[in-house]
């Protein structure tokens, strides 16, 4: 276990448990959460368009996203965390969308992979929603058309850097949970 | 050839016709009035000479301000003569057209298409709706007045869910008679794992039995024909490979050879055989991802890693000649991006190599399984009429003893040049498609090893068309004189003058008949660009196929059919 981010000032977190330092426990249990959070973020199985393939390119043998954690994609929104808008999305999926993420339980993040899931790419069209943070939070975008794997597993570093580091209020929380 | 069945035409169709006359490829276009279409359809159907079995679209134009205002087009083709024809029928604005339902099933989704996106209605349409779009959309996209970056309104209403249940099953044929207590309505999609992407389908159960199935498409409606008419034709070339992402380059072809048609470009040898190098390399990549996929629906998760291992390696090969893993745009208008890249043909004899031995693994892995077997064997029959009739095309059509490949009975980009066999299997089942497409990965494992043989025996840089009218002006010619310089700053501003006429592009893709049908005014945008792709046609027939199967047999159907819901939904 170890680790700065988790101990904090001194001593490991059992020791603290011992000395009953509970006004140091309080942000050391978010630490302590978001380090767990963080290493088993369960993505979404929710394919869009040509960036679910690189994003199923991730999850193959030459990326291998199980190193940080994340090969358990999901069929149902109710077991899991992370919702990767992987592709161009319609008004016609839009809502079908949004009620997927409305089903994924707190907390969750989104991530708005490619160009055309995060502003409507080349598609300037009547069909497209020109960026899905018209009708989702999205915490972290990742450019490119598709994105390299590597640029999705960087997308998922960063978004593990934040939230372990226990004070990262994803934008969900900021617009008030619906 | 073309003259030949152009005569025949106008001897079958005597004076249903207003006009007979060949297209920019030399294809016969007959020109048709509304009251005698079916009668023209029945003969070019009957007639032994012409003998067109099988519809390859149904499509419209919308030529405002001409009164009157559309032309409904209808593509046939010959599956024993091996030849193209079409029909223009002139129809008003609201003026219904009769529906070829009753002649082609496969004309169904067709009729409902150029419905929604155009708003020409077709009497006796067993189901006509709003197929890509939603119900409630405000207007027609493909009408020439509809702005293509309009922002919509809400188009699903406040209510989604419940908008959802209440298409559910809007699109159900009557029923056939049984207790309707028994049967419970079961939705799946358009988020569901083994729909291959945004795939929604409504199944009328009686227990696990599939009584009835609706396909609901358009989760992936892009508007890229739409798109098409706002861009130039080289800028066109960008969205294409975005439709059927599993093949980028196959797409990209279509189009460019569509449009040299139009122009009458003549690409030069070398780019023909760097075309069909890629396209083989595409058909391989594509089938590999079928193969993960359809494997892992199944329930062999190790097949996906073994099969996308694979495709990484000829992902890097598209890296070296396009600069992309999967959206190169290498294909251009007269040849292609840039010449193959030093040291490329050692990198590709290389994987070819150890290729064979990698299709070993996949057959030792399903050929022979029980459990494969078991799950795909007599599973998902359409038996031959019905193929053709449904306008099946490539492996689907194959498995079932269709024996016909564009690439051998209208050879495009020198494939007559090529030596391959092409795979047919007789029993129309889940087991004869996947048998279909491992031979014909071997096969194109064949193309691959002789086009690069071909390549070397032509000199190097000629990679594009030297009319540099049509052609964009390679770097190394641009600075050579002021001509040249003037061409180069026309094509990357203006773009090409492509002249008024028609064509239609096709290539055997690794779905299907893959086709571009575009039209020029005369101007650097198209006036209309109609894509055919073989997943919508494909996916057209799936109801057909599952009937009287379980739920988990849907599964393996969708697997077998291939479908990309980019290119379905376009």
């Amino acid at each position: 276990m170890g680790g700065r981010g988790v101990t904090g000032r001194g001593g490991t977190v059992a020791e603290r448990f011992r000395l009953g330092e509970s006004s140091a426990l309080v942000t050391s249990l978010n630490k302590f959460l978001g380090w767990f959070q963080a290493n088993s973020i369960w993505p979404l199985t929710s394919g869009l368009a040509c960036c679910a393939i690189e994003m199923m390119s991730a999850s193959a043998s030459r990326f291998d996203i199980a190193r940080f954690g994340s090969e358990v994609f999901r069929a149902s929104p109710r077991q899991s965390d992370l919702l990767i808008v992987s592709g161009r999305l319609s008004w016609k999926m839009a809502p079908v969308l949004r009620e997927l993420y409305d089903q994924m339980p707190f907390p969750k993040w989104v991530i708005s992979m490619g160009a055309c899931a995060s502003c409507g790419g080349v598609f300037t069209t009547y069909a497209i929603v020109h960026g899905v943070d018209h009708i989702l939070p999205v915490d972290i975008y990742v450019p490119g058309c598709p994105p390299r794997p590597e640029a999705l597993l960087d997308a998922l570093i960063k978004l593990q850097r934040r939230i372990k580091s226990g004070s990262y209020i994803s934008p969900t929380v900021r617009e008030g949970r619906r | 050839m073309s003259a030949a069945v152009r005569a025949r035409l106008v001897q079958t169709l005597e004076r249903l016709a207003r006009e007979v006359y060949l297209d920019a490829a030399g294809e016969p276009v007959a020109v048709v009035e509304l009251p005698n279409l079916l009668e023209a359809v029945r003969r070019l159907r009957d007639d032994p000479g012409l003998a067109c079995d099988y519809l390859s679209f149904v499509s419209a134009q919308d030529l405002s301000p001409r009164v009157p205002r559309f032309d409904a087009i209808y593509q046939f083709y010959s599956l024993s003569k091996h030849h193209w024809l079409r029909l223009r029928v002139p129809v008003a604005d609201g003026e219904a057209v009769p529906t070829l339902c009753g002649l082609y099933r496969t004309a169904g989704w067709h009729e409902c298409e150029t419905y929604d996106l155009f708003g020409i209605p077709f009497a006796g349409h067993p189901n006509l709706r709003r197929i890509l779009l939603t119900e409630r959309w405000h207007g027609h996209p493909l009408r020439k007045e509809y702005d293509a970056r309009l922002e919509p309104v809400w188009p699903l209403g406040t209510d989604v869910l419940q908008n959802l249940a209440d298409e559910a099953l809007a699109g159900r044929a009557g029923g056939n008679g049984e207790d309707p207590a028994r049967r419970i309505v079961l939705n799946m999609g358009p988020q569901h794992p083994a729909t291959h992407g945004v795939l929604r389908l409504a199944l009328e159960l009686d227990g696990e039995n599939i009584v009835d199935c609706v396909p609901h498409i358009g989760y992936l409606h892009t508007g890229i024909e739409k798109l098409s008419e706002v861009h130039n034709w080289t800028q066109n070339i960008t969205h294409y490979p975005r439709m059927d992402y599993l093949s980028p380059m196959n797409n990209e072809l279509a189009y460019c050879l569509a449009v040299e048609r139009l122009l009458g470009l003549e690409v030069p040898k070398r780019a023909q055989y760097i075309r069909v190098l890629m396209s083989e390399l595409t058909r391989i990549i594509s089938h590999l991802v079928w193969l993960g996929t359809h494997a892992m629906d199944i329930g062999a998760m190790t097949v996906f890693l073994y099969t996308f291992a694979e495709r990484e390696k000829i992902l890097e090969m598209y890296e070296r000649v396009g600069g992309q893993r999967m959206m190169t745009a290498y294909m251009r208008i007269g040849g292609v991006q840039a010449d193959l890249p030093g040291g490329f043909p050692e990198v590709v004899r290389a994987w070819a190599k150890e290729f064979p031995r990698q299709l070993s693994i996949y057959h030792g892995l399903l050929t022979k399984n029980p459990i494969w077997r078991q799950r795909t064997m007599g599973v998902g029959v359409l038996d031959r009429e019905q193929s053709i009739n449904y306008g099946l095309s490539g492996p689907l059509a194959r498995a079932v003893g269709i024996d016909w490949d564009l690439r051998r009975d209208n050879p495009y980009s020198s494939y007559e040049e090529f030596n391959f066999d092409i795979p047919v299997e007789p029993h129309g089942d889940i087991y004869s498609r996947y048998l279909v497409r491992m031979e014909e990965m071997v096969q194109a494992h064949r193309i691959v090893l002789q086009a690069l043989d071909k390549i070397a025996q032509t000199a190097p840089g000629t990679y594009i068309a030297d009319d540099y009218k049509k052609a964009p002006v390679p770097r190394s010619v641009v600075n050579r004189s002021i001509e040249e310089l003037i061409h180069h700053f026309k094509y990357w501003t203006e773009g090409i003058l492509v002249p008024a006429g028609e064509a239609y592009g096709f290539i055997e893709a690794s779905k299907g008949e893959l086709g571009f049908f575009v039209v020029s005014d005369g101007s650097a945008k198209p006036q209309r660009v109609k894509v055919r792709g073989p997943s919508f046609v494909n996916l057209s027939a799936l109801p057909e196929m599952v009937k009287g199967h379980l739920i988990a047999d849907v599964v393996a159907v969708i697997g077998s059919i291939d479908i990309v819901l980019g290119e379905v939904d376009r």
